[in-house]
């Protein structure tokens, strides 16, 4: 197991070593996309164009040598764009058969770009192949490759025409993170590295089965019963309704599902053995609620009137919460 | 694994509880305490001096005794501190909740946990004390301290009263302003406890006896004469200081005393000028007087004005007592007597009211009291007059 552990802690450095040759700045969310790649999730990524989404997954699917496809969402994409479809042709012998021609989800990693501007349907195939991993088309199901990872962009300033997620299918997400504007120094340095090649500069240095090793490494990683009771504390402190928390019953219009209590908890014990330790603290539980749970609470108009963002929120439902 | 350096780091997080409860339980007390001096103090309770030692005391042991039992740290507490105290990221705590669990990454776990440990030092960890707590503590002592150093304003005066009296030209409803501010004076002059009462006692006497024996050289008499007084004041001085005799007693001293030093002023009267008679009427006045204070201040009696039926009996004026209410009613009886400052002499009071009487009249006369208050003021003289004509034939 020791062997395994220095194995994991070596990858993670290398993977993050090489991501930084391809992306400046954003320690945040390559930290965060990685805990979600390792932990099986996926990932809502918001941020104005040009701030390296795609680049980001592309960098990604270089270093863990994974094949990597991008699907750019429009209003008229169809599901089976996204899926795949039957298709008819000739075997060999001249006979007619129908044959499934996959689609681009069938990849290891998935940049679903501006999902909010497909149509619902075509969002709805798109997630459920994110949540079921397989793909059912005509009572037949197709399974996806692990490690599956979808990372799903949307455009923060282009709302005219578009979809948004419904709040039940964001929550299938297990972080949105939002990707913001670089700093001054970061644009040079991106400017400076682009100048030389627009090319991803990263180098493979895991493939799919080391993700899958680092995934089943993670799941072994022991959490205090007191940190488990907190996470659960700070779910259920979303449901004003139910808990009674006042923050969440003046702030918010609905909370977190079930599904936010287990992102957390596998997150938790990717990012603690991340960061090198061996078991579950609660800075990890703080760290990781924001891209869990910002994306499954919906502020009420009081929040609003207030200047409260979401992050604003759950800042205060953590103060609020004794460890 | 560096077990003694934990061992220290745990007794101290011990010591720091107990430091803690320990000024809890402090606070808790003193706080008790100080609404208990404030209620003893407000509602003239009397209570004995030790129990204000009992009650904190034995508050506090009770106190401390529960918070140490209810609210010891337990392992996982301690270990929670050092967790945190140390930014160990709950590794001690999870090695200690798995403890019986033996998978390889706990084992990892917990080499790794005991390598940390081992680069603890107890010096490292500092002991707190939480601002609240110091707040609560300082607040209590300002409590306790401000309550026991107020002082028992509501303390019921059993002292006599030794002050001169003052000159009451006014109607009886500012009458009662003055006997009451007097009383306030008195009150001040005689806060003594119980303990110090008898010695301030024989003090006022012997001031009294003492005054009175300068009279008595200043008076006209022959030196023979002021002897005997003298000596028999320093006689009845010495049967006062007697421990031996009762009250009553010592009333009857004083009564017989009054009555030979009369009688032997009496008996110097006999072949002296008018002014030297007045002047030895004026002497056996103040021995009358000086009787009554002395009685005053054995008894611990406020002057409460007339002493009804004694020759002479005086109204010290110092007390205001029973008929001061601003209801109307007379302080003094007719025969009361007033201390005349400029003169160094008592007059009745009727004497007094007379002579203001005369100059309301004269001043009608001569027209120098306005017209339209002379009704006024001679509806009041004459009222005063009246009820001091009455009690003076009483």
């Amino acid at each position: 197991m020791e062997k395994e552990i220095e194995s994991f802690k070596n990858l993670v450095s290398k993977i993050n070593l090489e991501l930084r040759k391809d992306i400046v700045g954003q320690d945040e969310v390559i930290e965060a996309v990685l805990i979600a790649i390792i932990s099986g999730g996926n990932v809502l990524l918001e941020g104005i164009p040009g701030v390296g989404k795609t680049r980001l997954v592309r960098s990604l699917g270089k270093t863990l040598n994974l094949p990597f496809s991008r699907i750019q969402f429009t209003p008229d994409l169809m599901p089976s764009d996204v899926t795949g479809t039957n298709i008819i042709e000739k075997d060999s012998e001249g006979r007619m058969k129908t044959k499934f021609q996959k689609g681009p989800i069938f990849s290891n990693l998935i940049l679903a770009d501006e999902i909010n501007r497909a149509t619902p349907k075509t969002q709805s195939a798109m997630l459920e192949a994110m949540q079921e991993h397989k793909v059912t088309i005509a009572s037949k199901s197709y399974e996806m490759q692990e490690p599956f990872f979808v990372l799903a962009t949307e455009n923060p300033i282009e709302q005219d025409g578009t979809y948004p997620l419904p709040e039940a299918q964001m929550d299938r997400f297990m972080f949105k993170l939002i990707m913001t504007f670089p700093s001054v120094d970061e644009l040079k340095d991106i400017v400076k590295m682009t100048q030389v090649t627009m090319s991803e500069m990263a180098n493979a240095v895991a493939n799919g089965e080391d993700i899958l090793a680092m995934r089943e490494i993670t799941k072994e990683i022991p959490i205090i019963d007191e940190i488990l009771d907190y996470t659960m504390r700070l779910v259920s402190a979303t449901h004003g309704e139910i808990q009674g928390n006042d923050i969440a019953k003046k702030y918010l219009r609905f909370g977190a599902s079930p599904r936010a209590a287990q992102a957390l908890i596998t997150g938790a014990k990717v990012r603690a053995l991340m960061q090198g330790r061996y078991n579950v603290s609660y800075e990890d539980i703080d760290c990781l609620a924001y891209p869990t749970l910002r994306h499954r609470i919906k502020i009420n108009y009081e929040a609003i009137s207030e200047g409260l963002s979401n992050d604003d929120v759950i800042r205060m439902i953590i103060k609020g919460l004794k460890k | 694994m560096n077990f003694k350096e934990l061992r220290k780091i745990i007794r101290k997080i011990y010591f720091n509880n107990i430091i803690q409860q320990f000024i809890r339980s402090l606070s808790l007390s003193l706080f008790v305490e100080s609404i208990f001096l404030l209620i003893v103090k407000i509602f003239r309770f009397e209570i004995i001096i030790w129990l204000h030692v009992l009650v904190p005391v034995v508050l506090f042991i009770i106190s401390f005794g529960l918070l140490m039992f209810f609210f010891t740290p337990t392992k996982k507490d301690i270990y929670r501190t050092i967790d945190k105290e140390f930014d160990l990221k709950e590794s001690l705590l999870t090695k200690e909740e798995f403890i019986n669990q033996d998978t390889p990454i706990l084992n990892i776990q917990r080499k790794e946990v005991d390598e940390r440990l081992n680069r603890l030092y107890a010096k490292d960890y500092r002991l707190s004390i939480s601002i609240s707590l110091i707040v609560i503590a300082v607040l209590s002592i300002s409590l306790f301290t401000t309550s026991a150093v107020v002082p028992n304003r509501y303390e019921k005066n059993n002292d006599s009263v030794s002050s001169e009296p003052s000159i009451d030209e006014s109607s009886s409803s500012e009458s009662s302003s003055v006997s009451s501010s007097e009383e306030s004076s008195n009150d001040s002059s005689n806060d003594n406890s119980s303990g110090e009462e008898n010695n301030n006692s024989n003090q006022d006497i012997s001031d009294i006896l003492d005054d009175l024996k300068d009279k008595i050289d200043n008076s006209d008499l022959d030196e023979e004469t002021k002897e005997n007084l003298k000596d028999q004041l320093d006689k009845l001085e010495e049967n006062l200081q007697n421990g031996d005799k009762t009250e009553e007693e010592k009333n009857e001293e004083i009564d017989k005393t009054e009555e030979d030093m009369n009688q032997e002023v009496e008996d110097n009267k006999d072949g002296q000028s008018e002014e030297t008679k007045d002047n030895l009427d004026d002497l056996k006045q103040d021995i009358s007087n000086a009787m009554d204070q002395i009685k005053d201040a054995m008894n611990g009696q406020e002057g409460e004005g007339n002493q009804g039926g004694e020759e002479g009996g005086e109204n010290q004026g110092t007390s205001g007592s029973g008929t001061g209410d601003g209801n109307g009613e007379n302080i003094y009886a007719a025969d009361d007597l007033i201390y005349d400052y400029e003169n160094d002499r008592y007059v009745s009071y009727g004497e007094l009211i007379e002579f203001y009487y005369n100059k309301v009249v004269e001043g009608m006369n001569d027209g120098s009291l306005p017209e339209d208050l002379q009704d006024l003021i001679a509806q009041y003289f004459a009222s005063l007059y009246n009820e001091t004509s009455s009690d003076s034939n009483d």
